[in-house]
């Protein structure tokens, strides 16, 4: 009996719980962490304003994203949103100047390793020199320091594009990454999600702008 | 009264419960088969609890040790470094008995009443195996061969919470299951059969997690103490625990509590711990340490880098691409 009586309980206040914290997304900065609480006091009295600024930044975008629902995962035969990017090397890419052309545009970060794996995929494909193609990879929002010691490191000679405040990345939405999509005459041609290792996505890339350049 | 008498005597159930149902309160992310991508997420739970799971909203504290390790190369975690120390530094293993997650599952798996595998030398020999695991899969792995060990090869707690709901609601993710994904349902399966007969299996052998947090036990801010004048040896206490303790509150010991209830001279507290002078010093330096190596990660985008880790998938996480 008293089984039951704990396991009625249980349900009950599991169940107030999830409809209170279904009510007020805004309590789950509230969580009883003192340690949480901590680190962001030191956050709000000791960080920089840069720090805090690109937090209230972010805050908004996902929020937005988050609440309105309004930005809905692109799919094949969408048209590709236009962005213009800053690239590594200092120059700029702009996605409709290469309205005429097959764009293999990627989306990666340092810290992903599917995304790390399939790399040389790209560097080959651009050793390939396939004319009216154009190769982009996006970073995920990380510092342009780190984007620039990857790209010595590995030594990438492909465009690499920087996305310090995930501008880029709101436009093309995606639960995670590598993203890859393959766009020609600014039309969605063909999404990638995740990687196989840089062989087994060479091909897959090869055969899809080879299917787009026919 | 006797209200007062069934929460006294459960009460740790229902902080377990509260912590779980907070940590995952997205429902939104549940019925959707999303995750949340909220600014919370740039900060870390006290237990293990994956990020990649749809209804979580902050950061599992391994997981992101890991992913960050994994870029340690162009930047060094201090963000995330400091958060652990914090955490356990002011709570120890008492993350492991109230405020993890996955500690409720083993203690719920542990109620299915099979024979149980009695605690001994050798289950206390196995509880090194978490250490091992900390520092190969969780440090080791994920330094020199940028994959997240642990979440990648291991975690069951990923499958559970991310693998297999995400799998379920998301259609498009079915066809990146690869070995990988069986592998880490092979491992979900057996440490579900380990808690079921070995209490807390998963906590006691394997969780690196617990493995951190157990350095702190010798000079955590909150924690069981005994009061050495009452104390009369009589190791009721040590008897009646089912975790590889040999005295109370050693690295093993997730202050839950228990021993409590079963001391005949009412010996042992929970509380502030009163510390001599030697470890009160060290307390101090490391809470200072903790709080400027915080500072130095937010001031280095620590934060959003969390946060930008947390909000995308991690297929290798949970097994798939």
């Amino acid at each position: 009996m008293r089984k039951f009586k704990e396991l009625f309980v249980v349900t009950v206040m599991s169940l107030s719980i999830v409809g209170l914290s279904a009510c007020g997304a805004a309590s789950e900065s509230g969580e009883a962490q003192k340690s949480e609480a901590m680190t962001e006091e030191s956050a709000d009295t000791s960080a920089g304003s840069t720090v805090e600024e690109s937090v209230d930044v972010s805050t908004e975008t996902s929020v937005e994203a988050e609440t309105e629902g309004s930005i809905k995962e692109l799919s094949e035969g969408d048209k590709a949103p236009d962005f213009t990017a800053e690239l590594v090397d200092g120059t700029e890419f702009k996605l409709s100047e290469h309205e005429n052309e097959v764009v293999l545009l990627n989306f990666f970060a340092s810290w992903c390793p599917p995304c790390m794996g399939e790399m040389p995929a790209f560097e080959k494909l651009k050793k390939d020199n396939i004319e009216g193609l154009s190769i982009l990879c996006v970073n995920c929002m990380e510092d342009k320091a780190t984007v620039d010691q990857l790209v010595k490191d590995e030594g990438y000679t492909f465009p690499i594009a920087y996305d310090v405040e995930g501008k880029i990345g709101q436009l093309y939405p995606t639960e995670g990454i590598p993203y890859t999509l393959v766009i020609k005459n600014g039309v969605i041609e063909k999404i990638y999600l995740g990687a196989d290792g840089a062989d087994k996505q060479y091909a897959e890339y090869k055969g899809a702008i080879d299917e787009c350049m026919k | 009264m006797k209200g007062k008498e069934h929460f006294k005597q459960f009460s740790r159930r229902y902080v377990q419960l509260m912590a779980a149902v907070l940590y995952n309160c997205n429902v939104k992310g549940f019925a959707e088969g999303k995750i949340w991508k909220g600014n919370s997420k740039g900060m870390c739970v006290p237990g293990l609890n994956c990020y990649s799971c749809p209804g979580a909203i902050a950061s599992c504290p391994l997981g992101s040790l890991q992913s960050a390790l994994i870029s340690s190369k162009y930047k060094f975690p201090y963000y995330i470094l400091g958060t652990i120390l914090l955490m356990g530094l002011f709570l120890g293993r008492f993350i492991c008995g109230f405020l993890c997650p996955f500690g409720l599952i083993q203690e719920l798996l542990d109620k299915i009443p099979t024979p149980k595998i009695k605690k001994s030398n050798v289950t206390r020999g196995l509880s090194w195996i978490k250490y091992a695991l900390l520092l190969i899969f969780a440090i080791l792995i994920p330094v020199s061969y940028s994959a997240p060990g642990f979440c990648k090869y291991i975690c069951p707690a990923g499958t559970l919470e991310a693998g297999i709901p995400l799998t379920i609601m998301q259609e498009k993710l079915r066809p990146m299951l690869g070995f990988i994904f069986s592998w880490k349902i092979f491992m979900l399966v057996s440490i579900v059969v380990l808690c079921i007969f070995a209490y807390r299996g998963f906590c006691r052998f394997i969780c690196p997690l617990g493995a951190i947090y157990s350095f702190f036990q010798p000079i955590s801010f909150l924690g069981i103490q005994v009061d050495e004048k009452k104390c009369t040896h009589c190791n009721a206490c040590v008897r009646s625990c089912k975790m590889d303790v040999k005295r109370v509150c050693d690295r093993e010991c997730i202050q839950c509590g228990e021993c409590i209830k079963h001391c005949p001279e009412d010996a042992i507290h929970f509380g502030v711990r009163k510390l001599d002078r030697k470890k009160r010093i060290l307390q101090i330096v490391v809470f200072a340490l903790a709080v400027v190596i915080i500072i130095i990660g937010l001031n280095n985008n620590g934060f959003n880098d969390v946060k930008n880790k947390a909000i995308r998938l991690c297929y290798e996480c949970i097994g798939i691409g």
